[in-house]
């Protein structure tokens, strides 16, 4: 087995241009992400997108924007008043296929935190917010990601009153930031 | 994953999402091992961050 990635193994670099040639997660999504979008829609300031380099290797990618979690009204209540609770969006993660297995996503999300600590001086931010792709929720839950379950399963029913294959949706999920 | 907006956490008046923000977060093993890792990530980029200031002053 490949040796396990340590954070300081890595170099973050935020994207400054067209991404370079040669990352591959072996999905299609992120793949037409990164090289399609990431760096217009960082142009146009809707996502911001953060490359990690192992020992000089393009090996994974993570694009960001700013979220808000919705409460219904019977949610809030004395310690929460707010409508919507801040939260850094994690909208795509990508690891390439010859780094995955060993560790990097867990530190890119733990990077993420970071940020969103960083953020969260500054501004209200108290969860991280995924959509996960099937099949990831158990990897995500492993890293204490919840699922934002009841919501999940009104999607669910909406999918199968249209005909829609239900297992095919991203799962809604929170992170909460604090120590 | 994608950037479509994230739904809101529940619309069935529970009250867990309501308990669980009033509370500190759960302590897990799998919590205690992301958070270290986060933890650690945090003091290198301190580290880093003093480090280069003090090369610039020199």
């Amino acid at each position: 087995m490949s040796q396990r990635i340590m954070h300081g193994d890595i170099v973050v670099r935020r994207l400054d241009g067209p991404p370079e040639p040669g990352f591959d997660c072996g999905h299609e999504e992120q793949n037409t992400f990164l090289y399609r979008y990431a760096w217009t829609d960082q142009q146009q300031q809707l996502s911001v997108t953060y490359r990690y380099y192992v020992h000089g290797i393009f090996a994974g990618f993570a694009a960001l924007a700013m979220d808000g979690l919705a409460l219904s009204f019977r949610e809030r209540g004395v310690h929460i008043r707010y409508e919507t609770v801040g939260a850094l969006k994690l909208g795509q993660l990508g690891v390439d296929r010859r780094f995955q297995g060993r560790g990097l996503g867990e530190v890119i999300v733990a990077d993420v935190a970071t940020l969103a600590r960083e953020f969260a001086l500054q501004v209200g931010c108290r969860y991280i917010a995924i959509d996960a792709r099937p099949g990831l929720e158990r990897w995500y839950e492993a890293l204490s990601f919840k699922r934002n379950k009841l919501m999940q399963e009104r999607l669910r029913q909406f999918a199968m009153e249209k005909n829609r294959d239900p297992d095919r949706l991203a799962t809604s999920m929170r992170f909460d930031i604090r120590s | 994953m994608g950037f479509r907006r994230t739904p809101p956490l529940s619309f069935e008046g529970t009250r867990e999402v309501l308990e669980e923000m009033s509370r500190p977060p759960e302590d897990t093993p799998e919590r205690r091992r992301i958070m270290q890792l986060v933890h650690e990530i945090e003091a290198a980029k301190k580290q880093r961050k003093l480090e280069e200031e003090a090369a610039a002053k020199k």
